[in-house]
């Protein structure tokens, strides 16, 4: 079992995501932002750890140190690092705000607004799930009235819309491949959407008709092989698709008892799939000892059923949903609603 | 800062007003709101003041003036009362998972989840006073509630400390003491500044304070340290032989560790060798030339009246360090049954004479005496939150030390603490998922609590309500997580998102709603002309059969896109099966039949005569319908439709009877 730190950080955490590396730099990030939910005042919040010696001493503890907030009445909803020094939230006034985070000073600014892009004008709904269209700082967000909206920094109002995107909330969002986004929905549908073309309809409709009622709460690219998806079910099982194969899931394993808030691949080691779950649990997959059937990746085999996959709990006492958890290197943190961050380190990846 | 401290709706005559306990800062004020009225919102109070009516029109509910929203105890949530509760949460449910054992809870077990909390308690006592600390000096009024806070909570690890010694320790012999010297030192003001200041003194002994920090560190069994003060004497030097006398005593004092080895009667024996020792010194006049020496050696000895001499008394902060300095030196072997205990700690809170007894103090001697029922209903009335009785009872009672006593509602005492605890988390609204846990420890009154305060969670936001839905299910709460998700469909419907709305009533299985948001979408196809939201109904899969309505809706959109591919003959096998299965409303059936029409219309064949017969069959049914309509439809304006509607019914009859002819001629064997 890994060695943890908690820190006990008194607002409930909804989102925590590390700072992207330097480009080229193989020193692992040390700084990550978390949000909070459900609270009068909600608050971003920039984290180092591990902290600088000087907190280190005073604490006498390696919890993460914190840097700098911003707060607001809003519950931050999602979270995504634009670059290194920007920061966006989705907040569940219908807005997203943009942050801009400078390491020197330590201080987070607010940066730009784009208020109530999701929602009708007297009643905004939330925004729930953002994603940074890759190659540019563009920002893709997805609300609970179904819509999808492209951001641009330098602009005050959105810069695309595509206002009947689904039907339901759009859950989750990948932006990972240019000019691409898929969006999850909570009827259980994954759309993808083409950018190139003028999007009135999405280029297609991947569906997971399981029998009993399933929403989708998280997508995720696999960062080798862009057709892989993994999906996050609010049932706890995890759906893994081949994007070239509409039809039918690859395969759809009942993992967890709860949600899956999360599930994503790890960015250089993408054998190890980390999700996190409304029962508490943090769960580690480790599909490094699976041999890859030639093109296929260990993930579509039947590995999984097969119980050739290592899965390790990484908080088995914890009883509160684990709503986020990120990975960059080495280390895992993840946020609960028991107003705790948890930051695993040193993981063991092959 | 004005707080509410209570609420309540008057009586008798004055039953429609509201009266208010108001706190600003110490003061308190009862108000009664003649021309306010109040309203609950969320779990707080929203309160106007009705004289600001406009005068001309008396009936009319408009409003100028302040509305003013209320909340209770605001103040006392922080970043480390926050911490407290969650990080007491996750321990008070290892603790019961633990006591649900079939063992129950060992002893071991207790006393662990006892330094958890006692540690939780120091971390936020630390924190608070970081906090203060850290509050600039426009916020003075912040700035006091915290210190009151963190005097509030060290208090509280005060009388944890000692219960915990007193009761959940299984201590062997002789090890009480010891424990209570740790107990004292721990919560004592710390002295190193003291010390600092007479080692930096050039002359150490004429430092008013060196013989107090002397007795004081020989009355908390540090005597190692009484030893080094004592050593920066000059008269050591000088006179050596003096000192070095009551350096010798102090070095033999006999330690009660728990070795574990000694027995009862060793210990005892040892301690008393070395006292009379110390009184042979004492007797030979060893020490008569420094009398603050002698002073020492007579609390060594053990006497009375020498313990309680002035210099000894005020090198004591409290009382309870008196009284455990005294029975370290009179009864070293004392147990906490021993009447001995009491009896030093109602003479050292007489000598004190700490203004009337405060109140933490009559919760301390209570604590002496063994009387946890008064210890309990002391702290529930004196400690402003539930946390600290609510824990220490719970730890009691699985201990077994509390008998079940009976409270005139009948359920135990500790439950009832706890319901208390969790309805004081829930005036905060991020606090709800621990709330609801506390309540489901508490078997009899906790489900009812729970109903009750689930449905007035507010659902901000759909992943919200999904929380809240998975902690009814969690505990079994059917009826409010149905609740929940009507709430959440409604919401949606009212805003037009009737896709939502479906995926409410597709999680909740509610077949109601299901149907009639079916019958939406038709309508609005019937409207439109087309249908609203395909992706749902393409994907709807198996969870269409919820409802008939609904399975009916899927299997038409179904329809639509075979036609809409060129698949004409399974679209025209899906229309009749559709009639034939029962699933179609009567209101449908023209809408089914004359989509029909173009099929029965086509060149190739689509249906054969079973098919045909089926659909004339309905065709039948609806027609003495139509033509019944037709008699009351002389007085209807709307005539044209009517003709239009007759148009239609003769079209079909046409196109089906010369379908049947063309499917019989295709059955037929060939000649």
């Amino acid at each position: 079992m890994a060695e943890w730190v908690v820190k006990y950080v008194g607002h409930k955490v909804s989102k925590v995501r590390w700072r992207p590396q330097l480009a080229g730099s193989i020193d692992p990030s040390d700084i990550f932002a978390s949000g909070s939910w459900d609270d009068v005042v909600n608050r971003v919040c920039i984290w180092r750890f591990p902290a600088t010696a000087k907190a280190a001493d005073e604490e006498g503890l390696n919890e993460p140190e914190l840097v700098c907030a911003q707060t607001g009445p809003a519950d931050i909803m999602d979270l995504v690092f634009l670059n290194r020094d920007h920061l966006a939230c989705a907040l569940s006034d219908g807005s997203v705000a943009v942050f801009s985070y400078k390491e020197a000073a330590g201080t987070l600014s607010h940066v730009r607004d784009w208020k109530k892009v999701h929602g009708q004008k007297d009643l905004p709904s939330p925004c729930t799930s953002l994603g940074v269209l890759a190659g540019s700082a563009n920002v893709v967000s997805g609300g609970e009235d179904g819509r999808l909206n492209i951001l641009r920094l330098d602009d005050q109002r959105p810069y695309a819309t595509i206002a009947t995107a689904d039907s339901s909330t759009i859950t989750g969002l990948d932006c990972s491949i240019p000019s691409e986004v898929l969006a999850s929905s909570s009827n259980g549908m994954l759309k993808v959407w083409d950018l190139r073309k003028p999007p009135s309809k999405p280029a297609r409709i991947l569906a997971i008709e399981s029998g009993d009622y399933t929403s989708i709460n998280g997508v995720s690219r696999h960062p080798n092989q862009p057709n892989l998806v993994v999906l996050g079910c609010c049932d706890g099982s995890l759906c893994f698709w081949d994007l070239r194969q509409e039809k039918m899931p690859a395969s759809l394993c009942h993992a967890h008892t709860l949600d899956v808030w999360e599930a994503k691949f790890h960015r250089s080691y993408p054998d190890q799939l980390f999700t996190c779950c409304q029962d508490g649990s943090l769960w580690h997959w480790d599909a490094s000892s699976v041999e890859g059937s030639g093109q296929r990746s260990s993930w579509l085999s039947g590995a999984i059923a097969c119980g050739k996959v290592d899965i390790v709990n990484h908080l088995p006492h914890n009883t509160l949903s684990v709503n986020s958890c990120d990975i960059e290197s080495r280390h895992l943190v993840c946020g609960t609603d028991g107003e705790a961050i948890f930051v695993i380190m040193d993981l063991n990846l092959n | 800062k004005i707080e509410l401290a209570g609420l309540c709706p008057g009586w008798g005559k004055k039953k429609n007003r509201w009266i208010m306990a108001l706190q600003e800062g110490t003061q308190f004020y009862i108000r009664q709101m003649r021309t306010m009225r109040a309203v609950w919102k969320d779990f707080g109070v929203v309160v106007y003041d009705t004289k600001n009516k406009s005068r001309d029109d008396k009936s009319a509910k408009v409003y100028s003036g302040a509305i003013v929203e209320l909340q209770w105890e605001s103040s006392k949530w922080n970043s480390a009362t926050r911490k407290l509760v969650n990080q007491s949460y996750v321990h008070f449910v290892r603790l019961q998972e633990a006591a649900a054992g079939p063992n129950g809870a060992q002893a071991d077990v207790l006393v662990k989840c006892s330094r958890h909390f006692r540690a939780i308690l120091h971390e936020c006592v630390l924190e608070l006073k970081k906090i203060a600390t850290a509050t600039d000096g426009d916020a003075e009024a912040d700035r006091e509630s915290y210190v009151y806070q963190c005097e509030l909570f060290s208090m509280m690890e005060l009388i944890w400390h000692l219960c915990e010694i007193l009761y959940l320790e299984v201590l062997p012999v002789g090890c009480l003491i010891q424990q209570l010297l740790e107990w004292v030192r721990w919560h004592s003001t710390p002295y190193e500044q003291l010390q600092h200041d007479i080692i930096s003194a050039p002359c150490p002994e004429e430092h008013e304070h060196f013989w107090h920090l002397v007795y004081k560190l020989s009355l908390q069994g540090s005597i190692r340290e009484a030893r080094d003060v004592l050593r920066l004497h000059s008269f050591a030097h000088n006179s050596p032989k003096v000192f070095e006398s009551m350096d010798e005593l102090l070095a033999k004092m006999p330690m009660m560790y728990s070795s574990g080895m000694a027995s009862k009667a060793e210990l005892l024996r040892s301690w008393q060798e070395w006292r009379g020792e110390c009184c042979r010194r004492r007797d030979r006049g060893d020490f008569m030339l420094v009398p603050e020496l002698q002073l020492l050696c007579q609390v060594l000895c053990g006497e009375e009246d020498a313990l309680l001499d002035k210099s000894i008394v005020e090198s004591c902060d409290e009382w309870y360090e008196l009284m455990v300095g005294q029975l370290l030196f009179t009864s070293p072997l004392v147990l906490s049954t021993d009447y001995d205990v009491v009896a030093t700690a109602e003479k050292c809170l007489g000598v004190f004479d700490a203004g009337g007894g405060a109140v933490r103090d009559k919760i301390l001697l209570s604590a002496l005496q063994g009387d946890i029922m008064n210890l309990i209903t002391l702290c529930s009335a004196s400690i402003s939150n539930w946390w600290f009785v609510a824990h220490l009872t719970t730890i009691f009672h699985h201990s077994g030390i509390l008998l079940a006593s009976q409270l005139e509602y009948g359920f135990k005492l500790s439950e009832f603490l706890i319901l208390e605890y969790a309805s004081s988390i829930m005036s905060h609204p991020s606090l709800w998922p621990i709330a609801l846990d506390y309540l489901s420890y508490c078997p009899t009154q906790g489900r009812h609590y729970q109903s009750m305060y689930v449905e007035r969670i507010p659902l901000t936001s759909e992943r919200k309500a999904i929380k809240v839905l998975r902690a009814c299910n969690q505990y079994q709460l059917k009826e409010e997580a149905k609740t929940v998700c009507r709430v959440m469909a409604m919401r949606a419907y009212r805003s037009g998102r009737l896709g939502v709305a479906l995926s409410w009533s597709l999680r909740s299985k509610d077949a109601a709603f299901a149907a009639s948001l079916a019958e939406k979408y038709f309508d609005s196809y019937q409207s439109l002309g087309e249908f609203m939201d395909l992706d749902l109904l393409d994907h709807l899969g198996s969870a269409m059969l919820l409802s008939n309505k609904l399975a009916f809706l899927g299997k038409y959109r179904e329809f639509h896109r075979l036609y809409g591919n060129g698949e004409f003959v399974a679209a025209g096998q899906l229309l009749v099966q559709l009639l034939v299965s029962n699933i179609v409303p009567m209101k449908f059936w023209m809408t089914i039949l004359t989509d029909a029409l173009p099929l029965l219309e086509l060149e190739s064949q689509v249906f054969n005569t079973e098919q045909t017969y089926a659909l004339a069959h309905f065709l039948r049914q609806l027609s003495p319908i139509a033509s019944q309509s037709l008699d009351h439809a002389a007085a209807e304006q709307d005539t044209s439709s009517q003709d239009g509607n007759n148009n239609k019914v003769s079209l079909l009859w046409l196109a089906l009877v010369r379908n049947l002819s063309r499917a019989m001629l295709e059955a037929a064997p060939s000649l």
